[in-house]
């Protein structure tokens, strides 16, 4: 008699254990899932965004206006010096 | 003269068992075409193991230890293959059908629970849940990391219900779906999925599934190993092995080294076949629970789902997909849901991988 009780007492315990695995388990698995799908949908939708500007009309690089850039500044400093010379 | 026949009187009658369940499994890889790759070595391995004073325990039980009892490297490294052989594209171009996958993974905590209450130990519970996850390698990494009695069993029954999934899965589709759900017609728009999304996927998917469910990473970290050497494009070759050569060559030595396992004292015994019925039962609540979901997102979306799509959402790997896609044919034969179908199917194997990592985590 005590060892039946002994065993339904360690099924109990361990279907106890399972209920918290199934829980914790399922929740975990949703949770990862919920954070991919928003995580692949934010880069989607970044992608997406991205093409617009670049077919939007007057829409350059980030290289081009870094070489815009530096050949403003470039034109900046030639100026500069011939006026030097000039005076 | 003796020695002539002192083998032969040593033979058990669960020993005659173990080679004509070995032959059984010769019959149906060879005969019916039922996951040869791995029932065939496996069929093989149960007769060679079970010759009384074998010789080949030795080279086995080496293989064993050396490749599954030792870190579980021969599943892993295969798992480089399989995440070479997947492309996820049809699921990023519908991320949405990730759900499946994570639904159809209720099985094996279901299993579990009733395995526990079977009266087997958490551990073997555990390890006979996972069979649910209807992935060999998943299957073999978390019943040999919680230590189960059962890793032979487990495995015989892991692989042929696998090879059993077009017959089961039909049937419980027939079962709880109607006629006119399995008419629904789903749009594929193969929405571009860029080069750059591919590439982050997999590294996404580690980070953010070992940052949840660090024990995962094992399983999860080698699948997208794999898939991230195929989707670099700078790595064909080494992507080519993966797939090819590697998964081949590790395949080989897996079934033959299982077969180790597969003792007929440890076999032969009610639980291999309680753990048969259970296992059915796990792949029976996977498919259940995938068609499930499918129907109750159905009572609130515009656009309604076929509840065959949750069914692939089990990593049977095509093979379920294959299946969905044939009896939506049946019943329409304009009715293409296959790349649906596939985009569930792989979300299974990344959701399979993260439960088997799960349940490592929370049971050992």
């Amino acid at each position: 008699m005590k060892y039946i009780f002994s065993a339904t007492c360690a099924v109990k315990a361990n279907v106890l254990k399972s209920l918290e695995i199934t829980g914790y388990g399922m929740l975990a698995i949703f949770i990862v899932i919920a954070v991919l799908i928003l995580l692949v949908k934010l880069m989607q939708y970044s992608e997406k965004i991205a093409e617009k500007r670049k077919s939007a009309e007057g829409y350059k690089s980030f290289k081009e206006r870094a070489a815009e850039k530096s050949e403003k500044k470039r034109g900046r400093k030639e100026i500069g010096e011939s006026d030097d010379e000039n005076n | 003269m003796e020695f002539l026949y002192e083998t032969v009187a040593a033979v058990t009658w669960q020993q005659i068992v173990m080679w004509i369940i070995g032959a059984t499994l010769i019959f149906l890889a060879i005969k019916k075409d039922m996951e040869p790759a791995l029932l065939l070595p496996m069929g093989f391995g149960a007769i060679l193991i079970n010759i009384p004073f074998s010789g080949a325990e030795g080279v086995m039980s080496s293989l064993f230890k050396i490749g599954i009892e030792m870190n579980e490297i021969m599943p892993l490294i295969l798992f480089i293959g399989i995440g070479a052989m997947i492309d996820f594209g049809p699921l990023l171009a519908n991320p949405k059908l990730f759900l499946f996958g994570g639904a159809a993974q209720f099985g094996i905590f279901l299993t579990i629970l009733l395995a526990a209450a079977c009266g087997f130990g958490i551990e073997d519970a555990a390890s006979i849940g996972i069979i649910g996850a209807a992935d060999g390698p998943t299957s073999i990494v978390v019943a040999q990391t919680l230590n189960s009695n059962y890793v032979g069993p487990i495995m015989v029954v892991a692989y042929s219900y696998m090879a059993l999934v077009p017959i089961i899965q039909p049937a419980v589709i027939k079962l709880t779906t109607t006629k006119k759900e399995r008419l629904i017609r789903m749009d594929y728009k193969p929405g571009a999925v860029s080069k750059r999304t591919k590439i982050l996927f997999p590294i996404l998917v580690t980070v953010v599934s070992g940052l949840i469910a660090p024990a995962s990473l094992s399983l999860v970290g080698m699948l997208m190993f794999g898939n991230l050497i195929r989707e670099c494009g700078v790595l064909d070759y080494l992507g080519d092995t993966a797939k090819n050569v590697l998964a081949n060559l590790v395949t080989l030595f897996l079934g033959i080294t299982i077969a180790f396992t597969m003792k007929a004292e440890n076999f032969v015994t009610v639980q291999t076949l309680m753990i048969m019925g259970l296992g059915l039962c796990a792949f029976v609540f996977d498919t259940f629970s995938g068609i499930m979901l499918a129907k109750v997102i159905n009572l609130f979306a515009k656009q309604k789902i076929n509840p065959m799509i949750g069914a692939a959402g089990i990593s049977a790997f095509p093979m379920s997909a294959r299946i969905v896609q044939k009896m939506g044919i049946k019943e329409d034969p304009t009715n293409h849901l296959l790349m649906h179908a596939v985009g569930a199917n792989v979300s299974g194997q990344i959701a399979s991988a993260i439960a088997g990592g799960l349940i490592i985590g929370l049971v050992g």
